[in-house]
């Protein structure tokens, strides 16, 4: 058992050494970040679409209620 | 005679495995339809950059051939000289279309931009969040390609194969990654991306239930998108995009130049050419170009076996990430959705959607997904190419 132990920590000893345990923690710090950041953008983007869509809607409505208001005008007048 | 068998003599035995890869990416082109666009021109790119002695890379053909048939004579004139350290032609296209500026591939992103249709998006908004979460497979295809022994800026432009778009791969692999890369990435790219139909069913099964599959979205009509707001979409998006990751810039801003001429709706002549003519002609000289980096002796190594294995990771990932981000949303939304649209966010444009679409269709005959996947897949165009931008930004610090 004691051996099994020994063998699997050699092994692992020597994977890790293989490995360039700088770049993995860059890695690993591109992976927080780059994730984070493509969320805040995106983030943005749709707040940003929200908007434009509801100042559209708005703007929309006003030239309805506006073309209504000259209907309803034309056709008291008649 | 002999300057008649000067090839055969100079040939390596990386030449004709090259010469046999070539022939099977035109087969696939061909007789599989693999994106045929690009493999064919590579395929043929290949075998031409792994001949011995031509002029379509750094040697001229006079030196040798000169040398061969006369000898001192050629020495004494140096005529035969002259030539050495020229460029030949696909060498020339690398160095304008690609070392430069990385011309072809931002160019390339015109005419993408102006084939996107971001009215299911726009209707949505919301989706776009599946199509940034859908970008996890490259980050952490970066952790396992650093664990495979690459270094830090090769493990980054392998992972953005994840990004499942062929301009962005080549762009940040050219940018950040070692040369002798660039051909396995791509051609690893431009596969996998060919594959999606094969990669993304079995790992959209494994992560989610039947009864997700069969979830409806009927209740979520896409609206028309007025003209104004599909107008300042791309504006909006350039500017957001170049102020928080200003090195995507060159390909956020390329794409949304592309649908701007499309959605403005006076340039409608601009917009079919670049849909048109503008693709198809980088499409064209990009294949040919890229089998630069395919020469033998770089491509036939074990890292190009690695970058095969991380590949297919990366979209593996990219997939659980979508689908899994959808499943978290149906946490917080009234107005639940089938999680296998979030798969559609890998950049894959449509081929990914239309995945989605006939499994869900599979599924269920009457379920009609296309759409809420094409809004999940143009996102994910959009999403790939600020993390392109992200990734260089990081990685050179």
């Amino acid at each position: 058992m004691t051996s099994i132990i020994g063998f699997i920590q050699t092994l692992f000893a020597s994977v890790l050494s293989a490995i360039n345990l700088d770049d993995l923690g860059k890695a690993g710090e591109i992976f927080g970040k780059g994730m984070l950041a493509i969320f805040i953008v995106v983030a943005l983007i749709v707040a940003a679409t929200y908007l434009l869509k509801y100042f559209s809607e708005r703007a929309q409505k006003k030239t309805d209620a506006k073309k209504d208001a000259e209907t309803t005008e034309t056709s008291d007048a008649e | 005679m002999d300057y008649l068998i000067e090839g055969f003599k100079e040939l390596e035995w990386q030449q004709p495995v090259m010469w046999l890869i070539g022939c099977i990416l035109i087969y696939l082109a061909i007789k599989r339809d693999m994106e045929p666009m690009l493999l064919l021109p590579i395929g043929l790119g290949c075998i031409l950059v792994n001949m011995p002695l031509t002029n379509v890379l750094t040697e001229a053909p006079s030196n040798a051939f000169l040398i061969g048939a006369f000898g001192d004579l050629a020495k004494e004139y140096s005529f035969a000289t002259q030539a050495v350290g020229g460029e030949g032609v696909i060498e020339w296209l690398f160095k304008v279309g690609i070392e430069a500026s990385e011309a072809m591939p931002i160019l390339l992103f015109i005419g993408i931009g102006a084939m996107i249709d971001f009215g299911p998006l726009i209707s949505n908004p919301k989706l776009m969040f599946m199509g940034a979460f859908a970008q996890l497979g490259i980050f952490i295809t970066v952790i396992f390609a650093v664990l495979v022994g690459f270094n830090l800026n090769d493990a980054a432009s392998v992972g953005i194969i994840g990004a499942a778009d062929g301009p962005t791969s080549i762009l940040v692999a050219q940018t950040i990654g070692a040369p002798e890369l660039l051909g396995p990435i791509t051609i690893v790219a431009y596969s996998y991306m060919a594959l999606v139909p094969i990669i993304q069913p079995p790992v959209i099964k494994l992560v989610t239930t039947k009864k997700q599959r069969l979830m409806r979205m009927d209740d979520q009509i896409i609206k028309p998108v007025p003209k104004v707001v599909k107008i300042l979409f791309p504006i909006v998006i350039t500017i957001i995009a170049g102020l928080i990751a200003p090195k995507s810039l060159a390909l956020v801003g390329f794409l949304m130049f592309g649908n701007l001429l499309r959605e403005c709706g006076v340039l409608n002549q601009l917009s079919k050419t670049a849909q048109n003519e503008l693709v198809n002609l980088i499409t064209l000289l990009l294949g040919i170009t890229i089998s630069f980096k395919m020469i033998g002796s770089q491509f036939l190594t074990i890292d190009t076996l690695k970058i095969v294995g991380l590949g297919l990771l990366a979209f593996i990932f990219d997939t659980i990430g979508g689908v899994l981000f959808a499943d978290l949303m149906n946490l917080f939304s009234k107005k639940k959705i089938n999680p296998m649209i979030g798969a559609a966010g890998i950049s894959a444009f449509p081929m990914s959607a239309r995945v989605v679409h006939k499994l869900g269709r599979k599924e269920d005959p009457t379920n009609y997904l296309l759409m809420h996947a094409v809004g999940v897949n143009v996102s994910g165009q959009v999403a790939s190419a600020i993390v392109g931008g992200l990734i260089i930004a990081l990685v050179l610090g």
